[in-house]
Formats: C-alpha cells, sequence, structure tokens
C-alpha cells in the first residue's frame, strides 16, 4: 500500500552545502563579504606588496605571545623579574614564547620601516590614499609606544634606568609633558605604580588602539585597492566623457549631480568588479 | 572647484581602472605572495627566539645574568631602584633619539634633541601626503620627496649605528689619572653609578649624553654646594634627562662624589665640603 504522503528523495550533497551558505548568507551576508574581497581584482602587484600582511601576522603572533605571556608574568617590582626567569627557565616552552614575542618586537618594528619605505617610493600615499597614510602612520607610532612600554616590564637594570632617562626627557616637553610623566611615573619614583602603569598601556590601551586603526587601515586598503608600480605615465588628460554640456547658468547645480554619479560609480567598484 | 576634483577623480580612475584591467584575482594570485612571505617571517622570528635561547644558555653560578649569547642574554641584573649600576640604553629602535642627546649636550640645545626633531619627524610623518600633493607617482618626477626618502633613512641609521657604538662604562675608580682622587670614596661611588655612561672622564666613558667632567664641571667647577644640589635633583628638574641620585644615594655620599667632580677640575685632591 503507497504512503499517504510522499517522502522526498534525500538532497544531495550539493543541494545540502547550497542550503547551508543560503542560511548563513541570510543571516550574516559573510558569504558575498569574503567572495568580494577575495576574488576582487587587483593590480599586478608583486613581493613588495607583502609586507603589509607580515605586519598583520606579525601583530598577531605577538598579541597570542603576549597573552601567553599576560598568564604568568607579574607586574610588580618585586615579582616582575622573577616570573620573567620563571617563564624563561621553568614553564615548558616559555623561553619560546617569550623569545618570540622579544624578536617578533625588533621584526615587527623592522617590517614597519621596510612597509613604509615601499608605500613611499610607490607613491601609494598619493591621491586618493592620503588617510591610509595616515592611519598607517598614526599605528607606525603606536608600535614605537609598544617598545617603550614593553622594554620596563622586564624589570632589568638597563631597562629601568632608560625608562628613567625616558619619562624625564618626556617631562621636559612644554604644557603636556610634565602631566604625562607624571601619569606615566604615579608617584615620586619610578615603583609598583609606574609598572602596573606601562603594563596597562602596552596590553590594553595601545594594542586596543591599534586593533582599531588596522581595521580603518584595512578597510581603505580593500576599498582602495593596491598601488602597483608607477612605471607608466598616466593617461594623456582626457576630456571627461560626461563633460557638463554648455549650459549656461551657474555651476553648483550641474556639478553637484556630476560628483554624486563618480560617487556611486566609485563605490560600485569597491568590492570588485 | 567641483570641475577640478571632478576631472582629477576621473583622471585617476581611467588610470587605475587600465591597471586594474592588467591584474589578477587577489585569491590566488596576491595572496599567494603573501602566504609565502608571512610564512618565512614566522619562521625567522622562531629560528631568532631559538638561536638566543640556545647560544645564551641557563644561567647559573658560571653563567650569570648578563652573559652573552649570540642574540644577547636571557636576562639582564634585576632592576636595583637603589643604586644605579648601569648603562641606561634604549632599545635599538629608540637609539636615534638616544644619539640625538649625545649630539646636542649644551643644556640650550637640549630641547632640539628631546622636543623638536622628534616632534618635526611624526609630523612630517602623519602629514607627509598632504605635503606632497603631486599628482605624479614616479620617482623621476619627484626628485625632491626621493631624495627626503632616502636621506631620512640614512641619517637614523647613521645615529642609530653612533648610538649603539657608544662607549660604555670605565671599570673600576680609575676615573682620574691622579692616584690621590681615584682613592677618594667618592670615586668608587662614580664608578657604582656607573656614570661614565653618559659623561666623559679623564680616563675614557661617554661623549654624552652628559656633559664632559674631563676636566671637571665647567658650569660649578670646585662649588661643591652647587654641584651636589645638581646632582642630587637638581639636574633631574631642569629637565637634562639625568636621574635625581637623591634617590639612589645619601647626602653625604653626594656630597663625596661632589668632591670627586671638584677635584677633578684641579686634577687636585679638594677638601671634602670646599675650602
Amino acid at each position: 500500500m503507497p504512503s499517504p504522503i510522499p517522502i522526498p528523495p534525500p538532497p544531495s550533497p550539493k543541494q545540502m552545502v547550497l542550503a547551508t551558505e543560503d542560511w548563513v548568507e541570510y543571516r550574516t551576508g559573510f558569504p558575498t563579504l569574503v567572495r568580494k574581497f577575495l576574488f576582487r581584482k587587483v593590480p599586478p602587484t608583486g613581493w613588495f606588496h607583502t609586507l603589509g600582511s607580515s605586519l598583520l601576522t606579525v601583530f598577531i603572533l605577538q598579541a597570542t605571545t603576549g597573552a601567553l605571556l599576560a598568564m604568568t608574568y607579574d607586574p610588580s617590582p618585586n615579582g616582575a623579574y622573577e616570573s620573567i626567569r620563571y617563564i624563561t627557565d621553568v614553564q615548558t616552552l616559555g623561553w619560546l614564547v617569550r623569545g618570540m614575542h622579544k624578536w617578533g618586537a625588533s621584526v615587527m618594528v623592522i617590517l614597519l620601516f621596510l612597509h613604509m619605505g615601499r608605500t613611499f617610493f610607490y607613491g601609494a600615499y598619493k591621491y586618493p590614499r592620503e588617510m591610509t597614510w595616515l592611519t598607517g602612520s598614526l599605528i607606525f607610532i603606536s608600535v614605537m609606544g609598544m617598545g617603550l612600554t614593553g622594554y620596563l616590564l622586564v624589570w632589568d637594570e638597563r631597562a629601568y634606568w632608560a625608562s628613567v632617562v625616558a619619562i624625564n626627557i618626556n617631562g621636559t616637553a612644554p604644557v603636556l609633558g610634565p602631566f604625562i610623566s607624571k601619569f606615566l611615573l604615579g608617584g615620586p619614583v619610578i615603583g609598583a605604580q609606574t609598572i602596573s602603569r606601562f603594563y596597562a598601556l602596552h596590553m590594553l590601551l595601545i594594542p586596543g588602539a591599534i586593533i582599531a586603526l588596522i581595521f580603518v587601515h584595512m578597510w581603505l586598503v580593500v576599498k582602495l585597492g593596491v598601488t602597483p608600480w608607477p612605471s607608466r605615465p598616466p593617461e594623456p588628460e582626457p576630456e571627461p566623457a560626461y563633460e557638463p554640456q554648455p549650459q549656461r547658468h551657474v555651476d553648483a547645480p550641474v556639478a553637484v549631480p556630476v560628483t554624486a554619479a563618480a560617487e556611486q560609480r566609485e563605490v560600485q567598484e569597491v568590492g570588485g568588479d | 572647484m567641483a570641475r577640478k576634483v571632478i576631472n582629477r577623480r576621473v583622471r585617476y580612475e581611467t588610470e587605475y581602472g587600465a591597471q586594474k584591467k592588467e591584474g589578477h584575482a587577489f585569491f590566488p594570485y596576491a595572496m599567494f605572495h603573501d602566504v609565502v612571505v608571512n610564512l618565512l617571517i614566522v619562521l625567522i622570528i622562531v629560528l631568532m627566539a631559538v638561536v638566543w635561547h640556545a647560544t645564551a644558555g641557563p644561567i647559573n653560578a658560571s653563567h650569570p645574568a648578563g652573559t652573552n649569547g649570540w642574540f644577547g642574554a636571557l636576562y639582564e641584573t634585576k632592576a636595583n631602584p637603589a643604586v644605579a649600576q648601569t648603562e641606561p640604553r634604549p632599545e635599538w629602535y629608540f637609539l636615534f633619539l638616544f644619539e640625538l642627546l649625545r649630539v646636542f649636550k649644551q643644556p640650550w640645545q637640549l630641547i632640539f634633541a628631546t622636543i623638536i626633531i622628534p616632534t618635526l619627524l611624526m609630523v612630517m610623518l602623519i602629514a607627509w601626503p598632504f605635503l606632497d600633493t603631486g599628482r605624479d607617482r614616479r620617482l623621476s618626477r619627484r626628485p625632491a620627496g626621493v631624495a627626503l626618502g632616502l636621506a631620512t633613512p640614512a641619517v637614523l641609521i647613521a645615529l642609530t649605528l653612533a648610538g649603539a657604538s657608544a662607549p660604555g662604562a670605565i671599570s673600576g675608580a680609575n676615573i682620574s689619572k691622579n692616584p690621590a682622587i681615584n682613592a677618594l670614596p667618592g670615586s668608587q661611588l662614580i664608578a657604582d653609578a656607573a656614570c661614565a655612561t653618559c659623561h666623559t672622564f679623564p680616563t675614557g666613558g661617554a661623549s654624552g649624553p652628559g656633559s664632559s667632567l674631563a676636566n671637571g664641571s665647567t658650569k660649578y667647577g670646585t662649588d661643591q654646594k652647587g654641584l651636589a644640589t645638581w646632582i642630587g635633583h637638581l639636574a633631574n628638574q631642569s629637565g637634562t634627562g639625568m636621574p635625581a641620585f637623591d634617590q639612589s644615594f645619601n647626602q653625604q655620599q653626594i656630597d663625596q662624589i661632589a668632591q670627586v667632580i671638584a677635584s677633578l677640575k684641579t686634577n687636585s685632591v679638594q677638601p671634602l665640603g670646599g675650602s
């Protein structure tokens, strides 16, 4: 006797994948986002264009090793040096985590300079990428701040007295200098307050700023696209195709819709064509 | 104005559109380069950590803290706020600023090293795209920018190398060629505080950031009270970068140091506290 309700055939694997993607797509839009990111067209790039992504990788590495170190590190004058010795000598692979964090910092600074040099000599900071350069230089300054605050956390002689000199010099800056020095020190001399302030700056405040800046920086890179080596002269100045037809009335009402059209075309090109 | 903006936009989009046509999809073409280089960088960092740890060796009686491996020691000596017994040196990427302190070491010049040049560098860095607004990206069409772009790293590297090779402390209390001065208790304190990592003494020491003490102090001469105040806290308050040594030494010890600096002026032992 036939079943009263026909049982549909089981979905094929392909159908299941499509259904899953549709589920995710409708709820999050991520598949389209990822596709647009991955398959966007970029001008000819080379090995020099890899420095930015290398910096992102090293930053993630620093954040990861830093989080691991923070699990053991003790930000106090009595505990800092001993906890670092414990990490290096006793903890399983602690030396590797600390070593990668220590040397990753130097590698990051070198990569920053190379990345900046690449951008400079390619002229990639020029129109319309001014804001990409600006956010990048803020990241650069923040990373130098990471170097300054991280140095003291080891709490050895060299770093301690170097930080004394650095804070003293900071205090000589006009207007804000003395206040910043007072804020960094947290007391008359470098001590328990200073180390916890440097620690908070080093693992919360500055990295938070860097993460936010990285998002803006990368959004701009994806939106505007990378810059190829400037080998060819720009096109001879063409008469714009949609040059407003001779209209004798004021410029502004004509210019506004044209600008809007240009904006719209720009928006359409973003995300890959 | 609006017309100019539109023309620039159209020209740029025409050029960039043509360049995009020659290109590829980001994945897998550009991403391939990224993956290769990123893996290489991670490998380099791991290798540096391994070589650093393997060559520096463990810390024990025969290998005290500060024993150098290929990439430096695992640890230096623990910080002791009571006694400055070290060379205050920054990380290598701040050595150019450190060297600037050594170049501009006269008190009135100090502001160049501490404020003016670093601020100028940062402002130039951030504002550069708004200063160099020429449209042509080719190197041949922007010689001034390229010259600046080559000169800046050259100067930074030169300053860094000079800062890295700054002479360190003198070992022991042999700060003077006069044994009678070296025998003073203050000479041992000067050695303990590693004054020679920043100041020149008759037998050596660093040529900065601090002023030369090879012939004593030009500012205070044999004025031991003035010297003691300066060393104790005045130098620190005057924004020279010099630490306040009244945190590390008691008043008697600071007076003994002042006696030695005053004695260096005349190259003969001055009585403690001055005549």
